[in-house]
């Protein structure tokens, strides 16, 4: 079973869940928050035997830490906003009960997850543009400047991005203007990026002035901007993660 | 130079400042009382990173900066902001700062004690439990679950069995009792954490960088830092040797982690066993220090300024 992980109204996810029933006969779940909040029921343990899980979903659907095979993981956070009579207090309590706990749950499916977990994100390390583009500049990778006086300034022209994903550097994500393509050296220091930012898959947004230049990076990429190029790399990543087990 | 940020009454802040100034080593505070009197600002660019910390009428070059050791407190919850609309200037402006601080104290190659980022493990304790077992440390047998069906099957199963926050939520670790059996279908409101007990005696590890004090812990309370308080006798403290495995493991740990200082509890199980509950990446020092002499804070100074590791 292959999971697609995802916040509520993550229209991307839905997008990533159709294209991968259309390429595999393995069953294909698309998993929110909200059904991990207010419709599971969880099992989740920690031992000597290693750590194991079986969630039950209000559908029937069984997630078992034993038959999943691949998990595509857009998982922000888990937040207890619904639990409308409890006070505020108690709410972000919980909440951060049910963080803690989707952080574990996602740790113990180890590699087979796109984008493991940290202890600072669920779908992986969060990291402020001042972190992107100092971890750019640590790899080779060009990166504009960044001013904690004006942290969000958009620097330079025309975005070009690119998708990332498992050491594949994946072009197509527009927009059309022309500018620079990508030099192996480019690629190479796209590549050590994914790889330093301990993500599996990222897209990377890169300023197109001079000469091509990191603005930010997100573990929550556009995929639909990939169309099927973007589709047929994840099919091949959640493949190799099941054929690993 | 060396920042200290965070509330510079704080114990484990004040007793490293003291530290520092008996040798004469500069120092800069980041006060986050003074909020209103300091800024930082940097920028990255072709020439590095550069930028200013100003605290009151003190500037210092953050590029100058060879280390910093934080405890920074909520800024929501600062006094001076008490009483003032979530959308106030004042608050704002106080959240950028701290937000440039951080920013700078992820990015800047100057000993950050901790970095924020490797503290997160401790945002969650069966995920940083997975981290400690990794190391060769024993865990806690544990069920996170809404179901009280399983905690029935697990109580029957383990005997004594205690509960606890998942998240670092500070908790008060409670024994499942006939009360809190009468009250379990509680959870199906909110997953909880539930451990099989473990016999034996607490040891809190203190690692500093490759330095490690550990400190015996003897009480009667499931939660020995609420023994006294809870209508028991005070948890006893006294400074222990562990062996040099498990010495080793903890350094190992702390250092996989990512963190320079970490504070660790074990518990010694009668028949040897050495089990991990968690390893705290802020850790107030100073009760252990108090109780026992061992000289921790002149081993985060010495660690801030490079010496003794």
């Amino acid at each position: 079973m292959w999971l697609v992980l995802a916040q509520d109204n993550d229209v991307e996810a839905r997008w990533i869940a159709a294209g991968l029933r259309a390429r595999s006969t393995r069953p294909v779940a698309l998993v929110t928050a909200a059904m991990l909040v207010h419709d599971c029921r969880w099992e989740h343990r920690v031992g000597a035997a290693g750590a194991s899980s079986r969630l039950v979903l209000g559908d029937g659907t069984v997630l078992d830490s034993a038959t999943v095979d691949g998990v595509v993981n857009r998982l922000c956070w888990l937040g207890a906003d619904g639990f409308a009579g409890a006070s505020a207090r108690d709410r972000e309590y919980a909440t951060g009960e049910l963080n803690a706990l989707g952080l574990s749950w996602l740790t113990s499916l180890g590699g087979r997850v796109v984008n493991r977990p940290a202890g600072n994100g669920l779908a992986g390390s969060w990291r402020r543009m001042a972190e992107w583009r100092g971890l750019a500049r640590g790899v080779g990778l060009p990166a504009v400047p960044y001013d904690s006086d004006q942290p969000e300034m958009a620097t330079g022209g025309t975005d070009r991005v690119v998708l990332v994903l498992d050491g594949e550097v994946i072009e197509g994500g527009g927009p059309a203007a022309p500018g620079p393509g990508l030099t192996p050296a480019d690629r190479g220091a796209l590549v050590a990026l994914q790889r330093a930012s301990g993500l599996d898959l990222l897209d990377v947004h890169l300023g197109a002035g001079e000469r091509l230049a990191l603005r930010s990076a997100s573990f929550l990429p556009a995929m639909s901007r990939f169309g099927d190029a973007g589709l047929d790399a994840l099919q091949r990543a959640l493949t190799r993660r099941g054929a690993g087990r | 130079m060396i920042v200290l940020a965070g509330i510079p009454s704080e114990p484990p802040l004040a007793r490293v400042a003291d530290e520092l100034s008996g040798r004469g080593l500069p120092f800069v505070w980041f006060d986050q009382r003074r909020a209103a009197d300091s800024a930082c600002a940097f920028r990255l660019d072709d020439q590095g990173l550069h930028g200013t910390l100003r605290a009151g009428d003190r500037s210092v070059r953050l590029e100058d900066v060879a280390a910093v050791y934080w405890r920074l407190m909520d800024d929501r919850l600062l006094p001076e902001l008490k009483g003032l609309p979530a959308d106030a200037p004042q608050r704002a402006r106080c959240r950028s700062l701290h937000d440039a601080f951080m920013s700078w104290t992820s990015l800047t190659p100057a000993r950050v004690v901790n970095r924020a980022a490797a503290m997160a493990s401790n945002s969650s304790k069966p995920y940083q439990a997975q981290l400690i077992q990794a190391v060769g440390f024993d865990v806690p047998e544990t069920l996170v679950t809404n179901d009280p069906d399983l905690v029935r099957e697990f109580v029957a199963s383990h005997g004594r069995v205690v509960y606890k926050s998942i998240s670092g939520t500070r908790s008060i670790v409670e024994e499942v009792d006939d009360d809190a059996l009468a009250r379990l279908d509680d959870v199906r409101w909110c997953p909880v954490q539930f451990q099989a007990y473990v016999e034996g005696v607490d040891v809190r590890v203190h690692v500093v960088g490759r330095r490690v004090f550990s400190t015996r812990v003897t009480s009667d309370a499931a939660d020995y830092r609420y023994a006294a308080t809870r209508g028991g006798a005070p948890a006893r403290l006294e400074p222990t040797r562990l062996s040099e495995v498990v010495t080793a493991r903890c350094t190992e740990l702390t250092a996989r982690l990512g963190l320079r200082f970490s504070g660790i509890d074990l518990r010694i199980t009668p028949d040897e066993r050495v089990v991990c509950f968690e390893v705290n990446p802020c850790p107030a020092y100073t009760y252990y220090e108090g109780h026992t002499g061992q000289p921790i804070a002149r081993a985060v100074a010495d660690h801030l300024v490079g010496v003794a590791d």
